[in-house]
């Protein structure tokens, strides 16, 4: 069943993420496709991710529509102006792509070529708009496609968000991605459930799919490290605690991770798993929360 | 330095002396500088560094803050410092006009030095066998040493101006008989005629006019007083006269006024210091009568109570009924009052007025006689010596017009500067105004030698670096960019933005120079120790260095607020420039100095709350900073310049230039050094 | 106000090292405000280079001169005489200045001594902060008078990006998310509505661009 369907149909969702290499190399992240091919729903392929520049997305995303799965490609503005947008856009179309995650994308400063030009030409509510005009068989500027696309657009949205006007903002903007034609939404990495459920009730008007995000976590260190470096990210200090005193880190990885999935099945419509290298557990944690 | 408003001390002296100027010349060491300043407008230095009644003093502004500057001590100072003629005011050209002056008082004689020095031929004419008048004769030596006055006098007739001593107006001269011979006639004749109270028995013998009596003192020609002496009065000549008495032995002096001490014209301090010399003052009294047999024996006074203020504003002083009192008196002075010798003039056709004064037309003094002017006390009545100065230059400058045939100078309105606001007297730091040495009391009763001893060097240095410079602060040019600097750095929080340019109001500004040295238009530039003052001391200091070659020459820089007397330090190798407040010093000039080849500089600098300015010694860290890193970029080594704040650190820096070396332009070619 | 910022003196050293005889330029307006390039800042240039140069053995003249303003021909004007006499101009004025020179000088070279940094404000100490990108399209009526486009590290015009920390900007920790900052505002004056309404997407001008005289001002539909 395609991502599409599977939406429509009612289902808890599930999808994960996958990192292309800085290189032609491929065959680890396929590798680690395959591990999950049946037991997801899609799979997202980053769009160099953290500014790091890497294979594309939509590459590895055709090599994995040859595979049987269905990708979610991820596609940042920071990168493409808006030609080269519209461009690849029908370029991953005519490669077998059908959904499309559109993101604003992550500052150059942040990857290693910091010097590199931040384009934003459009930013995702844009770039979610013009999904929609070439879904209906225009460009941006209104002329006629020989052949359009029909994509399914998703967003991102950070219920994390720190401050008051932060989460407004998010707010505010993803109403603005709805209007603008996004299908769906997956969240940054949630450990706080009684935030998350705060933040699903605030948009129950919306009427809208959304997954909560899963960050599997390696070590009391990573947890650290992305609480100080990544916006919207918060792991609490018993679940630090948790990771610190273990004695087997994979097993209390694993369910911690299956507690947030049981706990967002009665919160959301669905569960997008960031395993960042650790893609082999995720099998253990579906089975662990019962999926 | 063009103003539009004066300083209130020079716009309240008579004759507009640029007092700031002399005061900074002096804060400054440099007493010839003080000195020309002074004789610009005033031939008679000493005298008024004496004498002088200060409207100065009165409206300085520094008395807001603490005390007024002792303007008038400082003008002696310069005055004693310099005595041979240094600004030698020559003649101009020769002009054929002849100008006959008749009496040789201040207000004659500045007039004969002012038209000689225009070229005019003019004779002075005087009734008494000396020249000067009041000064010669009517000031006691003890404030005003006659040798003193003989020398101004003698500059003045040194000019080409002559003398007919002797001579007596209406017996051997004429009004008439002058204006054939001459073109013009000056009278400055006085007034010299003692105002005789309304009293029974005022034609006793032993009833003397101050005046006289003083001259007769001055001739040697001294009365017999006898022990006990009333001097009838309350100003200047009231009190010279008793403390001439005592000097000259007798037992008990008196003075006796008719209102209260607040009244009194002569001042609270001479009433202080004659009181110390054992006179006794009665006031709230008047004279009744006087009693005697041919000589007087006894004074009969009435007492006074103030009553209803009269046409000067003065409340008047009503007799209280059945108060009177008796004094024994030997001798009686009075010196209530003098008017010209109205008889003489009257004779001579002039016009009078009801009080007995001359009458003319206005300050040029023309009257009523074509071709005859007059001033001085003859048309105001008794005045300070100031005013008869001034009177004296204006009716001089009246002559000139009348025979170059222009009209006097159109007179400028003076607009002084207003008093300081709190705002800023509250950021000013204090200093105390500095006591001039006196003789005591009881020493100097004994003889009539001068009383004061005038400031010494560092008391005078110290005392003009307590002025203000009002009116000599910053000016904001039209390079002014706005940038707001000036008014973020303030530390008397003075510019503010205008419309086009930021403004500064030249009343609080207090020319610490802070806002100069930061402008990045260069757009400020200060009425006193200016940027282009510091580059002209540089290049002098470099000058002077090329003829001694030292080995080592470092350039230092010191405030000469804490160092009044000049550099804080000596040592071979260090050349000073004085500044006022270091704050002014911009990094410019601490680099400039180095494209000339000297090998280091160093500022000596106020310690941190000690700054007369309060931020002058953070600018100048700044600066310093800025240079020491330019140094180092340009390869001349920031080692080469620093700040000390202590006598000791200044060796260990000059040791450090064994390693460093020369100024590295010194090195194989011959740079100018 | 276009801040600039003096370049290092080596970089301007090395610009200068064929010449023997240069005439520096300041500008009385932008540089003087904010202290790079004007009359005192050519006194301090042209005296480090001066002794720079002395020292290496290799003397360099140097003309001083500011003029009101480099970006017009009219003050260009006033420095003919001057420039005729030296082989270089160093000027001190910004990007624009330095061109303005050029246009009335064709026949030397003009060389920067500053490096224009941005169009900014002044806060109450004096220091400079970017307020403006010259878009060409302002939209500060839409985001209570703060710029998203020169203020937001990805000029978002349609409300921030997820990266935000602590209220801080992802791309340099000590700016402050200006979305939030635009946020805030619009709070206080009652005008959250405002963020609701789409904004256009960026018009990219073709450089470089010109305006006539009567354009700028004249109104227009």
């Amino acid at each position: 069943m395609e991502f599409r369907e599977a939406l429509d149909s009612g289902k808890f969702l599930i999808t994960a993420e996958i990192g292309p290499a800085k290189g032609t190399e491929t065959a680890v992240i396929l590798e680690d496709a395959e591990l999950i091919k049946g037991k997801v729903d899609a799979i997202n392929v980053t769009d160099l991710q953290s500014s790091v520049m890497r294979l594309g997305s939509m590459a590895v995303c055709h090599l994995l529509k040859d595979r049987g799965i269905d990708p979610i490609l991820q596609m940042t503005c920071r990168d493409r102006n808006m030609l080269a947008l519209q461009s690849d856009l029908l370029s991953a179309w005519v490669l077998g792509v059908r959904n499309v995650l559109a993101l604003t994308g992550d500052h150059p400063t942040l990857g290693d070529h910091p010097q590199a030009m931040p384009v934003f030409d459009l930013d995702s509510v844009g770039l979610l708009k013009t999904i929609g005009r070439l879904n209906e068989g225009y460009d941006m500027v209104g002329n006629q496609l020989k052949g359009a696309p029909n994509f399914f657009p998703g967003a991102v949205v950070n219920p994390g968000a720190d401050t008051q006007a932060a989460l407004e903002l998010q707010l505010i903007k993803m109403e603005k991605k709805i209007e603008a034609g996004a299908k769906f939404f997956q969240t940054q990495g949630i450990y706080d459930l009684d935030l998350f459920e705060k933040f699903m009730k605030r948009i129950e008007g919306f009427k809208t799919t959304v997954m909560g995000g899963i960050i599997l976590l390696k070590s009391a260190g990573m947890a650290r490290f992305m609480n100080k470096n990544v916006a919207g990210v918060f792991v609490p200090e018993p679940l630090i605690k948790e990771m610190e005193t273990t004695k087997d880190k994979a097993k209390t990885s694993i369910e911690i991770a299956a507690r947030l999935v049981k706990g967002m099945k009665d919160l959301c419509q669905g569960v997008h798993i960031m395993a960042i290298g650790l893609e082999k557990r995720i099998p253990m944690v579906l089975e662990e929360a019962g999926l | 330095m063009s103003i539009s408003a004066m300083p209130p001390c020079q716009a309240a002296c008579p004759i507009h002396t640029d007092v700031r100027g002399y005061v900074f010349a002096i804060a400054v060491g440099d007493v010839e500088d003080a000195i020309k300043i002074i004789r610009q407008v005033n031939p008679f230095p000493s005298v008024c560094g004496r004498i002088c009644t200060r409207p100065c003093e009165k409206k300085c502004r520094r008395g807001q803050v603490d005390e007024p500057v002792s303007i008038r001590a400082l003008k002696r100072f310069a005055a004693d410092q310099i005595k041979e003629l240094v600004f030698a005011g020559k003649p101009v050209q020769n002009r054929p006009e002849k100008i006959a002056i008749i009496g040789s008082g201040p207000a004659g004689l500045t007039a004969a030095h002012d038209l000689a020095i225009l070229g005019y031929k003019v004779t002075v004419f005087e009734a008494q066998k000396v020249l000067g008048g009041m000064l010669s004769e009517g000031i006691p030596e003890y404030r005003l040493p006659k040798d003193l006055v003989k020398a101004e006098i003698d500059r003045i007739i040194a000019l080409g101006v002559e003398p007919r001593t002797g001579v007596l107006l209406g017996k051997d001269i004429t009004i008439e008989g002058l204006l054939k011979d001459f073109q013009a006639v000056f009278i400055a004749v006085g007034s010299q005629k003692s105002i005789v109270p309304k009293c029974h028995g005022s034609d006793l013998k032993g009833i003397i006019s101050g005046v006289e009596f003083l001259k007769q003192v001055s001739r040697k020609q001294i009365p017999n007083l006898g022990k006990k002496v009333a001097v009838i009065g309350g100003g200047h000549t009231a009190l010279d006269a008793a403390r001439t008495c005592i000097r000259l032995g007798c037992d008990e002096v008196t003075v006796l006024y008719r209102r209260t001490l607040e009244e009194m014209p002569a001042g609270k301090e001479e009433v202080e210091e004659a009181e110390k010399e054992g006179i006794k003052l009665r006031y709230l009294s008047a004279p009744v009568s006087f009693s005697g047999n041919g000589k007087v024996t006894r004074a009969r006074f009435v007492q006074m109570q103030l009553g209803e203020p009269d046409a000067s504003g003065r409340r008047r002083p009503v007799p209280i009924e059945n108060s009177e009192f008796d004094i024994e008196a030997d001798s009686v002075i009075l010196a209530i009052g003098y008017t010209p010798d109205s008889g003489l003039l009257e004779e001579s056709g002039l016009e009078l007025k009801r009080n007995g004064t001359l009458s003319v037309k206005d300050e040029t003094g023309i009257t009523n006689i074509a071709g005859v002017f007059a001033a001085g006390d003859v048309v105001s009545g008794p005045q300070s010596v100031i005013e008869a100065i001034a009177s004296g230059r204006r009716v001089a400058e009246a002559i000139h017009c009348f025979f170059r045939n222009k009209s006097p100078k159109e007179k400028a309105g003076i607009i002084a500067l207003e008093p300081l606001d709190e705002s800023i007297t509250n950021l000013i730091s204090k200093a105390e105004r500095q006591k001039m040495f006196s003789l005591p009391a009881e020493d100097r009763i004994r003889h009539f030698e001068e009383i004061d001893l005038g400031f010494s060097k560092e008391q005078a240095l110290k005392e003009a670096q307590r002025c203000l410079n009002c009116g000599a602060g910053a000016h904001i040019g039209e390079n002014c960019a706005s940038c707001l600097n000036c008014v973020r750095i303030c530390p008397y929080d003075v510019p503010s933005p205008g419309k086009e340019l930021v403004a500064v109001d030249i009343n609080r500004c207090q020319a610490c120079g802070i806002c100069a040295s930061e402008c990045p238009a260069s757009a400020i530039t200060l009425g006193i120790d200016t940027m282009q003052d510091s580059r002209a001391e540089i290049d002098k200091i470099v000058d002077k260095a090329r003829q001694e070659s030292p080995e080592i020459l470092i350039l230092g820089f010191y405030c000469r607020y804490r160092s009044p007397l000049g550099p804080p330090l000596d040592r071979d190798e260090v050349y000073w420039i004085g500044k006022c407040c270091t704050g002014r010093i911009d990094t410019a000039d601490l680099l400039y100095p180095f494209e000339f080849g000297v090998d280091g500089a160093v500022v000596h600098i106020c310690e941190k709350d000690a700054c007369r300015h309060r931020e002058g010694n953070k600018y100048l860290r700044k600066h310093v900073k800025e240079a020491k890193k330019i140094l180092d970029i340009t390869g001349f080594n920031a080692g080469r310049l620093t700040v000390i704040t202590d006598e000791e650190d200044i060796s260990g820096f000059i040791n450090t230039f064994d390693e460093l070396g020369i100024n590295p332009l010194r090195k194989g070619k011959k740079v100018k050094l | 106000m276009i801040i600039a910022e003096l370049k290092p003196f080596q970089e301007i050293k090395d610009m200068l090292k064929d010449y023997r005889k240069i005439l520096i330029l300041g500008c009385g307006a932008c540089v003087t405000v904010c202290m790079s390039g004007g009359e005192k800042q050519v006194e301090l240039l042209a005296l480090a280079i001066r002794m720079a140069r002395k020292l290496e053995g290799n003397d360099i003249s140097v003309i001083e001169q500011t003029l009101l303003r480099q970006c017009d021909p009219g003050f260009i004007d006033r420095i003919k005489d001057e420039a005729s006499q030296v082989e270089a101009v160093l000027s001190m004025g910004c990007g624009a200045g330095v061109q303005g020179i050029v246009e009335k000088l064709d026949n030397m070279p003009v060389l920067p001594a500053l490096n224009t940094r941005f169009i900014g404000i002044a806060d109450r100490e004096g220091n400079f902060s970017e307020k403006c990108m010259a878009c060409g399209n302002c939209i500060l009526a839409k985001t209570g008078g703060i710029c998203p486009v020169s203020r937001c590290a990805k000029s978002l015009v349609n409300g921030p990006c997820g990266g935000a920390q602590g209220g801080l900007c992802e791309a340099s920790k000590d700016n402050p998310c200006v979305w939030q900052l635009i946020y805030a505002r619009l709070e206080k004056l009652n005008m959250l509505h405002l963020l609701k309404e789409m904004s256009n997407t960026r018009i990219w001008p073709v450089h470089p661009q010109k305006l006539a005289m009567e354009e700028a001002g004249s109104i227009k539909e």
